[in-house]
């Protein structure tokens, strides 16, 4: 603070303005090195990052609207059940990860990314790939129409170049299984697994020009397998937000950070 | 008199709600999706079902105010009850919203229940012969925030003297003064005073100030019927912003304020710190404008917006588009933060293109191979019209998507020729149906399209075919009769998929067509409770636009729904599926 005050000063009489003036320059000069430093030190470390990618460090979660997504970001924040409307933005906070009942072990800091699952923001979903360690992918157990959309949107993240590279793990995390008319683990699996392989006969013939994203999944001729022909590990659980049913998604976590 | 009341926050966390009178349906749930995260967050009002809804957002917290109501009300009624609550909100999560995650739920009943009787006495007084004042008072209000936003100036703390209830002023004459010299100390005693005092947090300071909140709210509760209480609440709330707002943001979030009482003393204190702390802001406004951080304003915005908007309808975008469009990106960014390190340009840049994006971004499948293939898998027959004016191209790009499912899916393809109008137009497709080994189902000239239609499908379904391709006459969309028979067709035989087809190279001319064509859809639809429109776009000639791809732009955002192929030649391989990203890259240069 003294030395910026004496530079000002110096700016003053040199300059021969007045004292209010020479601090506003003295700081605009301090601003721009300081500007010109960070940019030279972005430069520098994006050169680098770009030759070796590896994974971000944020847990991204996904899914359709309605699945739970921010009902279970809160959840594993604060344990609590919180009202919500349709996300228009996403939220994104760092904070240690109790592992549940259990609970002598847990995570000093984990930052989670609460994605909205409206279609018209997918594209941006996918900006976001980059920067996961690992994906929750949550889907509404009890809305069996929405399976089409979960995937499509699983042929989507399956054949996208970030997830080919990367390999990000990701729980398929099956909410509302407090619900009585919630679907079994296995079944949504299965519904996955059927829509892709009618989706891959339309998605595999591509029109011409289309981004090499549109690619075929799994291995012609065969049932498509979740399991097996995903391009990166998956798992899925059973879980409920609603009635803080949620252990799973700590393993999930503790697996994946330690 | 209103139905319900919602405050949420962008993240869709519900923060405060009340319903008035039992809500049918979900209202709330339909704007999000369909208004809100349509980039449509310019407009600030719309009807949905039987419900009227009003919105207001306050963006430096990511908040949202949405009243609902029936029927017809005053638009200054509403914009006053919204900013009332707005101001009431934000000074009651004041001291912990740390961002938007750490308020789940706000009891807020209390202070609602007093902005709506203030509100609705505002509204009696109005009516009152010569009660115009508060009509006056509002926009007198907007235009000194506005003034204030476009200069940056910051928002002097207020006297309670002026607003609408001249009734129980003595009263609270000496709290407020107290307060005001509290906040006058802090804000009106120099501008660079208040900002140094607003970047060290003060807790001694806030502290009073709560504890002063304390007691007043115990003694709101006592008179819950006098409205004028809520005067010392700004000088509070001044402090309050002080506080925990910080450096820079304080300004607006005055100015926010401020819009919601009149203002006479307040221009006139304006007016006397206008010039040196004018300069200053400038000043270190420029300075901002490189390092981030500034605050944005509407002042900001228009210079900035309007080179983008230019730009935009230089590439072909309607007027009226890239209006409403920019108009949202401004709503959606007044009172935010610059990042760090990122120029004004740089940030209305991003916003554009993000929103841009979304809207480009299909909200449903458009993967017509697809529901073709899952339709046959059913045993039904998939049927798509194409539709559009004269000369586009409908019946060549009809005949691509005739090669694509047929080449591409094993799809066994009809062809059915509904332009009865035109001479030549039977023999062209004839001409494709044998290019293409594809059957055609043909009745001459000046039958009934509808009909026809209906026969082709019948026929498919008896002939094993898998897929209908319906091709029907150019029409002007202007053109009544021709417009009520293509809905008549679309009406009868409900295909799979309406898909209007336009060149890509139409300017202004592209919203008129595709909303005329979607219009009489709706209007004559089979079911009205149900109404059926477009359901997707399929641009022509997008190989000799060059960077005027405007028009699909246009289009998504007049009907909402996706563009499903681009035709980019002669040939039947020519049919492509649009780049959302693409596009944007296009569209900004
Ligand atoms: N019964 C039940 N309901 C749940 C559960 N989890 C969430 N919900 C409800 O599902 C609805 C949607 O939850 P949100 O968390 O808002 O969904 P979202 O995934 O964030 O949706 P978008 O923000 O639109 O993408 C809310 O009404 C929740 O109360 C659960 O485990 N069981
Ligand atoms: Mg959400």
């Amino acid at each position: 603070m003294e030395t910026i005050r004496q530079a000002s000063g110096s700016i003053e009489s040199f300059l021969g303005v007045g004292s209010s003036t020479a601090l506003v320059l003295t700081w605009l000069v301090i601003l721009l090195s300081v500007y010109i430093t960070v940019q030279i030190f972005q430069v520098a470390s994006g050169g680098t990052l770009r030759t070796r990618r590896s994974r971000g460090n944020v847990t991204l979660m996904l899914g359709q609207c309605g699945a739970g997504k921010t009902a279970t970001f809160f959840r594993l924040r604060d344990g609590e059940e919180v009202q919500t409307v349709s996300s228009l933005q996403l939220s994104r906070d760092k904070f240690p990860i109790k592992a549940g009942e259990n609970a002598d072990q847990n995570l000093p800091s984990v930052e989670v990314v609460d994605f909205p699952g409206h279609l018209r923001m997918r594209g941006k979903a996918s900006d976001m790939l980059p920067e996961a360690r690992c994906i929750i992918y949550l889907v509404d157990s009890e809305d069996k129409p929405k399976l089409k959309d979960v995937a499509e949107h699983f042929y989507e993240l399956l054949t996208h170049p970030d997830m080919l590279e990367l390999h990000t793990p990701i729980l398929i995390a099956c909410n509302k299984s407090d619900l009585g008319s919630a679907r079994s683990e296995k079944f949504i699996v299965e519904e996955i697994e059927r829509e892709i392989e009618q989706m891959r006969v339309s998605r595999g013939a591509t029109l011409e020009g289309q981004d090499q994203a549109d690619s075929y999944l799994g291995i012609d001729g065969e049932k498509f397998k979740l399991m097996e022909h995903s391009p990166c590990p998956i798992q899925t659980c059973k879980i409920s937000a609603k009635k803080n049913e949620m252990q799973p998604l700590y393993d999930f976590l503790m697996e994946q950070y330690a | 008199m209103i139905d319900a009341f919602y405050i949420f926050t962008k993240g869709g966390l519900l923060l405060w709600s009340t319903q008035l009178v039992k809500v049918k349906g979900n209202p709330l749930d339909r704007l999000i999706k369909e208004v809100l995260l349509e980039e449509r967050v310019g407009e600030t009002f719309a009807t949905l079902d039987v419900y009227n809804l009003k919105w207001k957002l306050l963006n430096d917290m990511d908040l949202f105010f949405v009243v609902v109501y029936q029927g017809i009300l005053q638009m200054a009624y509403l914009e006053g009850l919204l900013s009332m609550a707005a101001k009431e909100f934000s000074h009651h999560i004041a001291t912990s919203f740390g961002g938007g995650l750490n308020i789940k739920h706000v009891d807020f009943e209390k202070d609602f229940l007093r902005c709506r009787q203030k509100a609705d006495k505002e509204l009696k007084e109005s009516r009152k012969p010569g009660g115009m004042r508060s009509f006056e008072d509002t926009k007198k209000g907007a235009d000194v925030q506005k003034n204030r936003e476009e200069k940056g100036l910051p928002a002097p703390a207020k006297k309670g003297k002026s607003g609408g209830t001249d009734g129980d002023k003595e009263e609270d004459d000496e709290e407020e003064d107290a307060a005001v010299a509290e906040a006058r100390a802090k804000l009106a005693g120099g501008k660079s005073k208040a900002k140094k005092d607003a970047e060290a947090p003060k807790p001694k300071k806030g502290k009073e100030a709560r504890h002063w909140d304390g007691g007043k709210v115990s003694k709101s509760l006592m008179e819950e019927l006098d409205f004028s209480k809520n005067k010392p609440d700004e000088a509070d709330l001044a402090a309050k912003q002080a506080e925990f707002l910080g450096s820079g943001d304080e300004e607006d979030f005055e100015a926010e304020v401020e819009s919601l009482s009149s203002g006479s003393d307040a221009e006139e204190e304006k007016k006397d710190d206008g010039r040196v702390g004018g300069l200053f802001k400038s000043l270190t406004k420029g300075v901002k404008n490189i390092t981030g951080g500034a605050v944005l304003t509407e002042g900001d915005l228009e210079p900035i917006l309007k080179k983008f908007k230019t730009e935009l309808m230089t590439r072909n975008v309607a007027a009226e588009v890239a209006d409403k469009l920019s108009d949202s990106v401004r709503k959606s960014l007044v009172g935010k933060t610059t990042g760090r390190f990122t120029s004004m340009a740089s940030t209305v840049k991003q916003a554009l293109k993000e929103s841009m994006e979304t809207l480009l971004t299909p909200k449903k499948s458009i993967d017509v191979l697809r529901a073709a293939l899952a339709a046959k898998n059913a045993g039904r027959v998939y049927t798509i019209v194409f539709l559009g004016v004269n000369g586009v191209g409908k019946s060549t790009n009809l005949a691509k998507v005739a090669y694509y499912l047929k080449h591409k899916g094993g799809l066994d393809v009809l062809i059915c020729a509904c332009d009865t109008f035109r001479a030549g137009a039977v023999e062209q497709l004839k001409t494709h149906s044998r290019c293409l080994d594809v059957p055609l189902f043909e009745r001459g000239y000046g039958k009934d399209p509808a009909d026809i239609a209906k026969n082709a499908i019948a026929h498919a379904k008896s002939n094993g075919h898998d897929v209908v391709l319906v091709d029907t006459a150019g029409r002007m969309q202007d053109n009544e009769p021709l417009m009520r028979a293509l809905a008549k067709l679309v009406a009868i035989n409900s295909p799979d998929l309406v898909l209007f087809v336009g060149e890509a190279l139409v300017g202004n001319d592209a919203i008129d067509q595709v909303s005329k064509f979607n219009r009489s859809l709706v209007d004559l639809s089979a079911d009205p409770r149900n109404p059926r429109g477009i359901d997707g776009m399929l641009l022509t000639k997008y190989d000799t636009v060059d960077d005027k791809v405007g028009a699909a732009l246009s289009m998504v955002y007049v009907t909402g729904q996706p563009v499903v192929f681009v035709g980019t030649g002669q040939k039947y391989t020519h049919l492509r599926k649009m780049q959302a990203k693409e596009v944007v890259k296009t569209l900004l240069g």
